[in-house]
């Protein structure tokens, strides 16, 4: 498994950006622009993949893939489980787009590496609203082991 | 669901929608803090606070305004999951949840100094938060569904009580309370952990079960709150059953309640039955510790039971 430390510190640096889209973007982007001339992987591979889009919906999927939780404020009730059913459902609702399709067969000639592929996959879904299919996306990922 | 004229007791009274929150009542409280904690734990050898300071001062409204913002700001900073208002989902989708705010807090009288915000979640579940300072997060899944909406009413009603009610700021300022302590206290713990271990676990789980309860009392608290404040909103009563009946029905099925079987140590020597009822104690009592969430929610019959009550009160006309 690889360190842990390079995205952390990515992590810490989105924090600290700005509210705006466009300047959390550009902190997102050099910052895997950054680690992918430290180390090759997936890191760079996504930085690719996204190309200054999306970057508030990859900095959600980033979170959850890390298990990232704010802990503080209370609920209205105790979360639920993942519905996988559901979240199965949502994932092929969405592959009937066309429009996400085709952003995922561009992706899939792009990259043969799985972790950069579905986490960019995540992102779109995330996006689009797709949010039980982003779900199992990240959770099947995870379930598969972190580099 | 809801019958009417249930006769149950309403275990989370909602007196009044919004906590006296103000400057008096702070500063009334600053001014307890320095009497009873002046020097802190800078005199280690002090006395041990009494449960009854260390009570009062978990009771008391002493954390500034200005700090639970401050506190809350920190917590949303760290929130990543937010539908941005101005992408296209935010735009389809913040306009509801907006007016379903300004139609709730329309209904809110009573003096206090929050400015709320609200944010929806990128989330298709049903659930909500509430964050000091009134910050307010609705999933999309209660939004983007016309068919959720009744929830949705009584789900931001319940985040709105949380707030006014300052809940998470009177668990920040227990935590705070707790952190205070004296040597003697340190000494007599480690003394006492070998010789009479159930006696301080039996401490921590007081403790705990005095905090566990205390937050779901709160959350049943804001249960009725909600209520309370959707009767003002809904013209007809049938409408607040509906919108109760959804929030319940959206719950766990009710929880089987089972106590925590004391695991067999099949290398130990037989003991008398005395020892081993001791001995099972010992192991219940660390398994609760241990293995029950101190922060939880009350129980889905706790909350239907409470729930039904409220309503018959509202229906009959009886206030706090």
């Amino acid at each position: 498994m690889k360190s842990v430390a390079p995205i952390a510190s990515l992590l810490a640096l989105l924090l600290a950006c700005s509210a705006t889209q466009a300047t959390e973007c550009v902190g997102l982007i050099e910052n895997l622009k950054q680690e992918s001339r430290e180390q090759s992987g997936w890191r760079a591979m996504l930085s690719q993949l996204l190309d200054g889009q999306h970057c508030s919906s990859a900095r959600t999927v980033l979170d959850k893939y890390r298990n990232r939780k704010v802990v503080a404020g209370r609920k209205l009730e105790d979360d639920k489980p993942l519905d996988v059913a559901a979240a199965q459902a949502n994932l092929d609702q969405a592959l009937a787009d066309p429009a996400i399709s085709d952003l995922f067969a561009k992706a899939r000639a792009a990259t043969s590496d799985e972790i950069a592929l579905t986490l960019y996959q995540a992102t779109i879904l995330d996006a689009e609203g797709y949010y039980l299919a982003r779900d199992l996306l990240v959770r099947r990922l995870s379930e598969k082991g972190k580099d | 669901m809801l019958a009417a004229r249930a006769a149950l007791q309403v275990v989370g009274q909602c007196r009044q929608l919004a906590a006296k929150v103000v400057a008096r009542s702070v500063r009334g409280g600053l001014d307890f803090m320095r009497r009873q904690f002046q020097g802190g734990t800078e005199k280690p050898d002090a006395e041990p606070l009494s449960d009854e300071a260390r009570l009062d001062a978990k009771r008391m409204n002493w954390l500034p305004m200005r700090t639970e913002v401050l506190y809350g700001e920190r917590a949303h900073a760290a929130e990543t999951n937010l539908l941005e208002r101005d992408s296209k989902l935010g735009g389809k989708h913040y306009p509801a949840a907006d007016a379903l705010l300004a139609k709730l807090l329309a209904q809110v009288t009573g003096q206090h100094d929050y400015s709320f915000q609200l944010f929806i979640l990128k989330n298709a579940s049903r659930n909500a938060v509430a964050r000091p300072g009134g910050f307010l997060y609705l999933d999309q899944g209660l939004i983007d569904d016309p068919i959720q909406l009744p929830k949705a009413h009584f789900a931001l009603a319940h985040e709105i009580a949380h707030v006014l009610q300052r809940h998470e700021t009177r668990e920040l300022q227990g935590m705070i309370v707790d952190s205070f302590s004296t040597r003697d206290e340190m000494q007599k713990a480690i003394a006492n952990v070998r010789t009479d271990p159930a006696a301080v676990l039996a401490n921590v789980k007081v403790g705990k079960d005095i905090y566990a309860r205390h937050h779901a009392d709160q959350e049943l608290q804001a249960d009725s709150c909600a209520a309370r404040l959707l009767a003002r909103v809904y013209n007809e009563p049938r409408e607040l059953a509906h919108a109760l009946d959804a929030f319940l029905k959206d719950l766990p099925a009710p929880e089987a309640q089972s106590a925590p079987a004391a695991a067999p140590n099949s290398s130990a020597p037989p003991m008398d039955s005395k020892t081993a009822t001791q001995a099972a104690e010992l192991a219940a009592l660390t398994h609760e510790i241990v293995a029950s969430p101190a922060a939880r929610h009350p129980t889905t019959q706790e909350r239907t039971d409470n729930l039904k009550a409220i309503y018959a009160e509202i229906n009959a006309g009886i206030t706090p």
